[in-house]
């Protein structure tokens, strides 16, 4: 696997021999790129992000010093909306740069912090620096949100910065700070069932816990079945009636689940008793339920590269969307890969 | 669309009409009265979009869907959100698939043809003008020959086929059922406009669906609307209608909605109400207006709309190309059928995140759903529309849940009779035979119906219909409605283009009672 770039910005008033010891002190663990932007600012960042762009990393870090941290901060974070035609950094390292009262931007990208103020830490304690940039690769190197090459198709000038923006914030995981509909045991519950109802193939995302925060925004989709109180309440109810009528559900073998899950579809688990949903009720919980979990993670960009999908792609901001220009099977445009593995298509 | 510089009039204006809704039924009716030089407004409850706006993101896209809750019952509860209708100015039409047959003269005629159901107040010869103009409008793609009616042209030539229709090609061919390129409502190449501008030929994307970034497809915000406001009439976005007030007389002087928070007040000599199958109905019951008959959400009717799909050695990629592009009306009357009536089969291209929630809703989950999913870039699907006959059983009700403005929220409830499910299995069984001719494997059905018809019943008799021949109110002379609601049979043909014919018809019947 090649060495992922790194990305070295220095302070102002400094130059590109701040970094010497730091990238001494590295190993070969990485491609380093060591670069002197002018200035600091929006100006300089779109400087950063060309060089960045240029280099087509599939996996990229990114490191600044003082002025060059902010400088850093920008570029990181238009590169987690895709703009500018970057994919996401798997890091991001602040040295004597920690964000200021301007940096509003909240960032998703693993980040690690280094600095005094009565200091000038990557002059003094260089191999520290260093540690915290092994230490922070060691973390997130190779465990990329999406496959480079994906990545490098949303952010590409076939997509439009709308839809760009949806497909990547739901690589945002929901903090512990956002409300919830459903109780800790509630939530395990519901992870224990859908585990069995959507067991993911090339993806491991915590579908409960998003689902848990959509039921909490009170987002509907439209409808709901007549028989059922509105969907949080729903929910709730119909994991209070698995852990009544099927306790222990989450310690079976997952064939006992899937009987389990099964028995529960087809309307014979569930109670009269208070709070509780009746089997049919269940039934038809449960078809929302299956529908609710699919939807989620397929509409995750990882899921639809797992999918090959690419029906996103169908053009960008321009006055011309570049569309599709082949339609038959066994036909592709010359921009398609085999998005599940990132292979270039063969007939 | 471009607003800017449209005709605006003040609320204390007493306008020719008010015209509710901005989809099918409502543009073409708006576009005709300004037309005639009429003063109108078009109070729609959703936003306004610039078609680039759009997204194909299909999570992201349910801006365009109505999202106000509604409740589902009855042994086949109908899904909506993203199923059925939409919001924004251009309506359902911004989400529409764009498929576009004409009804079938049988189809308007049931009762006589068939003995079940109810015929039609007015004949196919009246709407047929209406069709054309309606096509040659919005200029439809389709072929040169039609199979089922040799006379008929389309202004356009048909779009490209996708993988999915060349594999039903495929099938059809093998099996002696005759199939052509759609009717489709998308130009097959760069065409202009008037009033609007340039039209982009179908860039070949699934994604048209839901919301045309090109306006290569016929929404109402492309097409009807731009004639409309170039004509002097006026179109409100956000404006959710909650009244109508009455004058000494009963007939209604001012159309009342909220926007932005504040109740406003439209004062007009007429109303046209084109909220689509559920919204008309609701308003008209929350308000206990021109429902004498007793009729008002009565015989609600949904297509029975089964999918069948197979997976393919090759892979298809149905998200490109237009998804519809293969039609067949064969199984308009099958021969051995053991149901009144009919169905249309179209190809199928649809998008993961629709396709994998309409799986679980039929069951499909675990490692089924997703040995299935693996190959979802091999699939190809058909589907059908079915004839639904109207029933004492399915209808629209209230329940005591309120909306945002104060209205109570729908209640439908939907049941197949003996007939939908004779039909549908019918349907399943053709679609069967078609993907085994064409070579799919691992086929696999999901049932599902369509389109929300039937709730405000045009007819001749006052008794059983809720608005007469014209669209006209029964019990209140100035209130009109045209949408899918007034439609007494299902008819199988998808009903956008039967809706915008009945819309220039009901316009014209007005302008020539007035």
């Amino acid at each position: 696997m090649p060495r992922p770039t790194l990305f070295l910005l220095h302070d102002r008033g400094g130059s590109a021999r701040s970094w010497d010891d730091v990238a001494a002190a590295l190993d070969d663990r990485f491609e380093v790129v060591v670069l002197e932007p002018a200035g600091a600012g929006d100006g300089a960042a779109a400087w950063v992000a060309a060089q960045v762009r240029e280099r087509e990393p599939d996996e990229w870090l990114i490191a600044g010093h003082g002025t060059g941290g902010g400088i850093a901060r920008i570029v990181t974070d238009w590169a987690e909306r895709g703009e500018q035609g970057l994919i996401p950094p798997a890091g991001l390292v602040l040295v004597d740069a920690s964000a200021g009262p301007d940096d509003a931007a909240v960032l998703r990208t693993p980040t690690a912090e280094l600095g005094d103020p009565a200091r000038d830490v990557l002059l003094e304690q260089p191999e520290e620096v260093a540690r915290l940039l092994l230490d922070l690769a060691s973390r997130v190197v190779g465990h990329p949100a999406l496959a480079p090459a994906f990545a490098r198709l949303i952010a590409s000038d076939r997509v439009a910065a709308r839809t760009r923006r949806a497909m990547l914030a739901r690589l945002d995981v929901p903090g512990d700070d956002v409300p919830r509909a459903l109780s800790p045991a509630q939530r395990a519950l519901l992870t224990a069932v859908l585990a069995r109802v959507v067991p993911q193939r090339g993806t491991d995302l915590d579908l409960a816990g998003r689902l848990d925060v959509e039921l909490a925004a009170g987002q509907g989709d439209g409808w709901r079945f007549a028989e059922l109180p509105p969907d949080a309440e729903a929910w709730r109810r119909g994991l209070d009636t698995i852990a009544a009528e099927l306790p222990g559900f989450a310690d079976l073998e997952a064939t006992e689940q899937d009987t389990a899950v099964d028995r529960i579809a087809e309307g014979r688990i569930g109670s009269d008793a208070d709070g509780l949903l009746t089997g049919a009720r269940m039934a038809l919980w449960f078809t929302d339920l299956q529908a609710a979990a699919v939807r989620m993670w397929l509409s995750h960009p990882a899921a639809q590269a797992w999918l090959r999908y690419d029906g996103f792609a169908d053009g960008g901001d321009g006055p011309q969307k570049q569309g599709f220009t082949t339609t038959h099977a066994g036909e592709w445009e010359t921009w398609q890969r085999d998005w599940r593995t990132g292979k270039e298509l063969q007939a | 669309m471009n607003l800017t510089g449209m005709r605006r009039y003040a609320e204390s204006d007493e306008v020719d009409a008010v015209v509710i809704g901005t989809g099918a039924g409502g543009a073409p009716i708006l576009a005709r009265l300004a037309q005639a030089g009429l003063s109108v407004v078009a109070l729609e409850a959703g936003r306004n979009w610039e078609p680039a706006e759009h997204t194909p993101d299909e999570v992201d896209a349910s801006s365009i869907y109505w999202l106000g809750e509604r409740l589902s019952g009855g042994t086949e509860p109908e899904a909506f959100g993203g199923n059925n209708s939409g919001t924004g100015v251009g309506g359902s039409t911004l989400h529409w698939g764009a498929f576009c047959p004409r009804p079938d003269p049988r189809d308007l005629r049931l009762a006589s043809g068939e003995g079940v159901g109810v015929d039609w107040p007015l004949t196919h010869a009246e709407l047929l003008p209406y069709l054309v103009e309606v096509e040659g409008f919005i200029q439809v793609s389709g072929p040169a020959d039609y199979p089922w009616d040799p006379t008929r042209r389309y202004p356009l030539p048909p779009v490209a086929r996708n993988a999915s229709a060349d594999a039903m090609a495929r099938g059809c061919e093998a099996l002696g059922i005759r199939c052509t390129d759609s009717p489709a409502a998308i130009v097959s190449r760069d065409v202009q406009q008037p009033h609007f501008g340039v039209r982009r030929g179908a860039i070949n994307s699934g994604a048209t669906h839901q919301g045309d970034r090109v306006a290569s497809k016929a929404s109402m915000d492309v097409t009807y609307l731009p004639l409309a406001v170039a004509h002097g009439a006026e179109i409100r976005p956000e404006a959710m209608v909650h009244g109508l007030e009455r004058d000494a007389s009963g007939r209604i002087a001012a159309v009342v909605y909220r926007r932005d928070g504040v109740d406003h007040r439209q004062r007009t000599k007429n109303v046209f109400l084109c909220g689509g199958g559920v919204e008309s109905a609701r308003l008209l019951l929350n308000l206990d207006l021109a429902n004498s008959s007793g009729q008002v959400g009565r015989n609600y009717m949904a297509h029975p709309a089964a999918q069948v799909w197979g997976r393919f050695d090759e892979p298809m990629r149905m998200w490109r190309g237009w998804p519809s592009s293969l039609i067949s009306e064969d199984t308009v009357r099958p021969p051995d059928a053991d149901f009144a009536g009919g169905y249309l089969m179209q190809s199928l291209g649809v998008l993961p995140v629709t396709l994998g929630s309409s799986m679980a809703r039929s069951g499909i989950r675990g490692e089924r759903l997703m040995d299935l999913l693996e190959s979802y870039d091999r699939f190809a699907g058909i589907g059908v529309n079915g004839e639904c006959l109207p029933s004492e059983a399915n209808g629209l009700t209230l329940v005591d849940e309120t909306d945002e403005v104060g209205l109570r929220r729908a209640r439908i409830d939907f049941s197949y009779g003996d007939n939908e499910r004779a039909l549908e299995a019918h349907s399943i069984a053709t679609m069967r035979r078609i993907w085994e001719a064409a070579g799919a494997k691992d086929v696999f059905v999901l049932k599902r119906s369509a389109h929300a018809e039937g709730t405000l019943r045009m007819g001749d008799d006052r008794e059983t219909a809720v608005v007469d021949r014209d669209g006209r109110s029964f019990d209140i002379d100035n209130l009109y409605v045209c949408d899918n609601s007034v439609f007494p049979s299902s008819l199988i043909a998808n009903p956008a283009l039967t809706i915008m014919a009945l819309a220039l018809r009901t316009a014209d019947r007005f302008l020539a009672s007035a």
